[in-house]
């Protein structure tokens, strides 16, 4: 890739995710705008609109978009003295926000061409013009209390009292080792009932305890409060009203539970915008290198810890070292577990963009269509979630172009007008199922079988033998597409081959369900992560190989009589089912050794199941894979893992393996395009 | 601009067999910019005949080590090799240009070079060192051998050097 089209990738990059922030500040605006009609406003609401504006003034800094950039900023004060009370939030002032939204989505939406400085200037006046009230005088409060407050949190206070709210100081102990946690909890349940103004430390905090008190608003009593916490932590509340207040100006450790790294100054302008940390993946990749280095050095200690034990002046020594080891063990697995969870993102990120994509296409179809999401709080791994984005947007364009109907032809058949395409994400076990499903004419497996012989890709005896599931496997082939016009959208059959191809590539499975006439439904399989995996390294004729688990139904032994069945019709029984075999040598087109027994990896993909044949299982790891370079693309082959001193080993990508058996064995389908 | 290697390489080209350290080949390595009218290449031997690429595709040399074969691919793909956690092909130089196989031997080294995006590591049987011609004695390949894989040759008196074309080599032949 050069660096302009590095460029200009990131430069997209930034457009969707400016999209998503304008979305969100959209419906933001929306609540804030019903709740000045009713009176009341959370400050909820006006907190997350403050921040899009904060983190879009960011972004725009950072990629040069100057325009957006400077009204992001003014945006951001007049929101700013919002939250803090010194303006007051009336309809006019909404509606300068709201228009200054719709600007700011317009420059987006022409990707920095088009000159709209008249406009801004506009706008910007027009939200210096809004008036600013005076700080109100603050004796009401005892001098300590206030002093310690920022002006947000002050603020916030008197808005409670102003809502007839009570304000109560809920003062709280924890043990000095676990209080992030029981804090965090014991907010979440105040959060249920009451807002949570401010958090102070007290000096009666020891070694042991930490003392904090809690300031709230609430409409409810004391008593109430004091019922609803009374399980999470030992409390006493008292009325904020009562005389002179104990508290003690703030110690570091207050930082520390805010998670922010700025200092109170004396205007009051502590901001509690952002705690994230934007990082770059290839980081944290560099960290699942070093825990997957940590894990072989683990294994290394395993083993010494087992020939200690075996040693009779030495035993005692063994056994401390292997509890040692599995204590090492746990800790490991807990890092790994907590740094994949850093690399996990929504998937509603991605949902979001095709809300955009979908209402350009509908127009250029022709077509009445809405779409629907559901699950977008699964969470992916962020490679991944990129990786779905052309997948999932080939199968939109194909359901737009081939499924949904034309708004007569619905009515005609007593459906509603407005197609929907419902795009929903759950989890399932270590794997994610990402669905597309629509309402439209479903796959007519007839007609998949007429093209796909038309087109010559299958005979016609071929075609007649297939079941119904086979037959929509077709579909998959390269060079099918059931239109005979390419259409603008779809593109030049750019079709499901290449999402399978994607989807195979993330070690993930497509699944198709489709009723004629009521619709279709794509499920994708898709692991959770790649970035560090738990494989199986096993080994044959003398070449050692990483097999993810992800992908392995089962494990067996095998005698020499059934690897005799393998060598003679490459298909073994298990379980009774006879199912396809073949030795991993063979299909590597190295010599197989002459073993007596054997390990069979069964490995599933759809309905379809083979059988791996191998020497040996060695151990389980914990990998890291790595991509092998563009110029070596072997069928079978997911990648490589370091694995430091015992060399590198190449990561077998057993689906693949599994479909190119499957089309090897079918007769009458042509083989895919010849490897280099 | 020049660093003592380049120097020696320059005064005595054929002495290249005392085999300097990695560390010293990798930061001759870094003076990539010559003059303008000049070239600058890292030189080796091939057998008898002496190759070279453009500093500015050459990224390191390696000392030959252990790669890991890969089934299915290419005679001249001998393997994948981790540098630097990145997978990085090694390929045999002389099968890749059709001229034979080259043996591991003390003196062979692993020379990798980066073009686009594409990294590949190539054996070869003798590294020379980093040297600077006037741009005016490259003259084009002709219809020598193996020419879809030359740049151009230099003809600097007694001696000849092909320099190589990184993408060539590299870039993988779609098959119809």
């Amino acid at each position: 890739m050069t660096k302009t089209d590095l460029k200009s990738e990131r430069f997209r990059e930034f457009l969707a995710e400016a999209e998503d922030i304008l979305n969100s500040m959209g419906k933001g605006l929306n609540k804030l705008g019903k709740g000045v009609k009713a009176g009341i406003i959370d400050p909820a609401v006006l907190n997350a609109i403050f921040r899009s504006a904060h983190t879009l003034k960011g972004m725009c800094g950072i990629f040069e978009f100057k325009e957006l950039a400077s009204l992001s900023h003014s945006l951001e004060d007049t929101l700013d003295l919002l939250r803090l009370g010194r303006i007051a939030l009336t309809d006019e002032v909404i509606y300068c926000i709201i228009s200054a939204h719709d600007l700011m989505v317009k420059i987006l939406t022409a990707k920095g061409t088009g000159d709209f400085s008249r406009e801004i200037d506009e706008i910007k006046s027009a939200l210096s013009r809004i008036h600013v009230k005076k700080p109100k005088p603050r004796e009401e409060f005892a001098k300590e209390l206030v002093s310690v407050l920022t002006e947000y949190e002050e603020h916030r206070l008197r808005e409670c009292l102003r809502e007839g709210k009570s304000v109560l100081i809920v003062t709280v102990r924890f043990p000095i080792t676990n209080f992030d946690k029981g804090y965090m909890a014991l907010t979440d349940l105040l959060r249920t009932e009451a807002e949570v103004i401010a958090t102070l430390p007290s000096s009666k905090s020891s070694h042991e305890l930490l003392y904090f008190d809690i300031l709230i608003g609430t409409c409810r009593d004391r008593s109430f409060i004091l019922g609803l916490i009374k399980d999470a932590a030992e409390a006493e509340i008292r009325m904020l009203a009562e005389p002179a207040p104990k508290l003690e100006p703030r110690e570091p450790v207050f930082e520390v539970i805010r998670g922010t790294g700025q200092h109170p100054s004396k205007g009051g302008t502590l901001r509690r915008v952002s705690n994230t940390v934007r990082v770059n993946i290839s980081k944290l990749d560099y960290i699942m290198n070093l825990i997957s280095e940590l894990g072989m050095l683990k294994s290394s200690i395993a083993s010494l810890s087992g020939e200690l034990k075996g040693d009779s002046d030495f035993s005692v020594y063994g056994l401390e070292l292997s509890r040692t080891e599995k204590n090492l063990e746990r800790k490991l697995s807990e890092l790994r577990d907590s740094v994949l969870d850093v690399r996990m993102v929504p998937i509603g990120q991605l949902f979001g963009r095709f809300d955009t994509f979908l209402g350009k296409l509908s127009r250029e179809a022709g077509k009445e269509i809405r779409i629907v999401t559901r699950g977008d709080d699964t969470e992916l791994d962020k490679l991944i979630v990129e990786e779905l984005a052309d997948p999932l947007m080939h199968i939109i364009r194909n359901v737009v172009d081939h499924a949904l109907e034309a708004p007569a032809v619905r009515e005609a058949l007593g459906k509603p007008r407005t197609g929907t395409i419902i795009l929903s994400a759950y989890q399932k076990g270590n794997h994610v199922v990402v669905e597309v499903k629509d309402d439209g004419t479903g796959i007519d497996t007839e007609l998949v079988k007429e093209k796909a012989v038309s087109k010559g890709l299958v005979t016609r005896e071929y075609a007649d033998r297939l079941s119904r599931l086979e037959a929509l496997d077709l579909i998959f082939l390269p060079g099918f597409s059931t239109r005979d016009i390419v259409s603008e959208t779809s593109g030049r059959g750019v079709g499901m081959d290449v999402v399978k191809e994607n989807i195979t590539r993330l070690s993930g499975i497509i699944d198709i369900e489709t009723v004629k006439g009521k619709g279709t439904r794509f499920l994708l399989t898709i692991p959770i992560t790649l970035a560090i995996i738990q494989a199986l390294i096993i080994e044959e004729s003398g070449k050692r190989y990483a097999v993810p688990l992800n992908s392995v139904l089962e494990i067996v032994e095998l005698r020499s009589s059934s690897l005799d069945a393998v060598q003679a019709n490459g298909e073994i029984s298990i379980e009774g089912r006879m199912i396809p075999a073949l030795r991993l040598s063979r299909f590597f087109s190295h010599q197989p050794s002459d073993k007596e027994v054997g390990y069979g990896i069964v490995a599933g993909l759809a309905e379809h199941r083979l059988c791996l044949v191998v020497d040996h299982l060695v151990e389980e790891l914990d990998v890291v894979i790595k991509p092998l370079s563009r110029m070596l693309k072997v069928p079978g082959i997911a990648g490589a893992t370091d694995m430091g001193e015992k060399g590198t080993l190449l990561v077998l990508d057993v689906t693949g393996i599994l479909d190119q058996v499957v089309r090897e064995r079918k007769p009458g389908l042509q083989p895919r395009p010849a490897i280099v | 601009m020049k660093g003592p290697w380049l120097k020696i390489a320059e005064e005595a080209p054929r002495q290249a067999t005392i085999a300097p350290t990695e560390e010293n080949y990798t930061s001759s390595l870094e003076h990539k910019k010559g003059f303008e009218g000049t070239i600058n290449v890292i030189s080796f031997f091939l057998g008898l005949q002496e190759y070279a690429f453009d500093v500015a595709e050459a990224v390191e040399v390696l000392r030959p080590r252990q790669v890991t074969e890969v089934p299915r691919t290419p005679a001249y793909i001998k393997g994948i090799l981790s540098v630097r956690g990145e997978m990085v092909p090694v390929l045999d130089l002389k099968t890749r240009l059709g001229i034979g196989t080259v043996e591991c031997r003390p003196s062979s080294r692993i020379l990798i070079v980066a073009v686009d995006d594409l990294k590949a590591g190539l054996l070869v049987d003798r590294l020379a060192g980093v040297k600077e011609f006037p741009a005016s004695y490259l003259e084009p390949p002709g219809d020598s051998e193996h020419a879809f894989f030359l740049k151009g040759i230099i003809n600097a008196g007694e001696r000849t050097i092909k320099i190589l074309d990184a993408l060539a080599l590299v870039e993988v032949q779609e098959s119809a």
